[in-house]
């Protein structure tokens, strides 16, 4: 049966979720373990921040919960990597820590997405008041989450929300991708430590021939703010342009009005 | 991928293939810029060309006007409109 490996980065920040407060990586990751129905390991990759008491709750919540210590300064694309160098299984899914699995059958869904010629599969995302985070990446002028702030459960044109379907990217808050296929393209950049390295990785995914494509009845929650400030700065712009400039003037795969 | 490879020697590997993959990727974009520029290069020298051309063409017809302007005999009709002209002007003048 088929290992998947889950990458989790976390320094173990606690929020407030619906009226109550939590540790979103302890959540995220009992979610997972409740709804795997495949066999999974968990990395949970630790930024040196992560209180004690929160790594200990992870271990404590069962055997194929792993934690690694990451010790330099941040950078997603680095810490992605630690955790998928660690890492035993078929496939890798990377998972933001401030999630929570929706659909029971989720990461089957994801699994069975990832078909021969597939190089990642994305979820569907939402945030915590039910509406769209992420539904596929689209680039053209810029980087954008398809459907984004519509309905959670809004067909789109042609249902293309409500369908499997290739897309030009998604998001690292949680992708399935194989691990031949991440070690074959070298993993995440870490020239981009921390804007647009999904992007990136998508791109070299797609270069090499390998699809992407969004699987919509996996359902997570994403708590991030919809407010987020990106914080992209120039240098991470100029390294995404200098790469892939030509393809991401161009997405074949979503409507440019949707 | 090896079995046997630590960590390390993994994200020393990824390292380099992600290296080598960018830098392939950098050098694809120049290319494709280069050839966007020498497009527009060779549109710019076609519609100069073309410019030019006409800029040609206007001038030499302008050449042939100023020289048929130039031999253009004052004949028997005009000489009359302008003495009548003169004439009827002069009629009006106060005596």
């Amino acid at each position: 049966m088929t290992l998947v490996s889950v990458v989790v980065p976390s320094i173990g920040v606690t929020g407030e979720v619906r009226g109550h407060t939590r540790v979103y990586v302890v959540e995220a990751v009992r979610s997972v373990l409740a709804t795997a129905h495949v066999d999974v390991e968990v990395i949970v990759v630790a930024g040196l921040e992560m209180p004690a008491a929160v790594a200990d709750e992870l271990r404590g919540l069962g055997p194929q919960v792993r934690l690694v210590d990451y010790r330099r300064p941040f950078n997603f694309s680095a810490v992605v990597n630690l955790g998928a160098a660690h890492a035993a299984g078929e496939h890798l899914l990377l998972l933001n820590d401030d999630t929570e699995v929706v659909t029971d059958d989720w990461l089957l869904k994801m699994v069975d997405a990832c078909g021969e010629g597939v190089g990642a599969v994305g979820a569907k995302l939402l945030f915590e008041d039910g509406t769209l985070q992420h539904a596929g990446h689209t680039y053209r002028t810029a980087a954008g989450h398809v459907g984004f702030g519509l309905p959670g459960d809004a067909a789109g044109r042609n249902g293309l929300l409500l369908r499997r379907r290739e897309v030009a990217g998604v998001t690292a808050a949680c992708m399935l991708t194989p691990y031949s296929v991440f070690d074959a393209v070298g993993g995440f950049t870490e020239t981009l430590p921390g804007n647009y390295n999904d992007v990136d990785y998508c791109m070299k995914l797609r270069a090499a021939g390998w699809s992407i494509v969004y699987e919509p009845s996996a359902v997570l929650y994403h708590f991030e703010s919809r407010s987020r400030v990106a914080g992209i700065k120039p240098e991470e712009i100029d390294v995404i342009q200098g790469r892939w400039l030509t393809q991401l003037r161009n997405d074949p795969f979503t409507p440019a009005d949707v | 991928m090896s079995e046997d490879e630590t960590p390390e020697q993994r994200l020393a590997r990824w390292t380099n293939t992600d290296a080598a993959i960018g830098n392939a990727a950098e050098a694809e974009q120049l290319r494709a810029r280069l050839g966007e520029r020498n497009a527009e290069i060779d549109d710019l020298k076609a519609r100069l060309a073309q410019l030019t051309s006409r800029v040609a063409q206007v001038e030499a017809e302008n050449s042939e006007l100023r020289q048929r302007a130039g031999r253009m005999p004052v004949t028997v009709f005009v000489r009359r409109v302008y003495r009548r002209g003169r004439s009827a002007a002069a009629s009006r003048l106060p005596r």
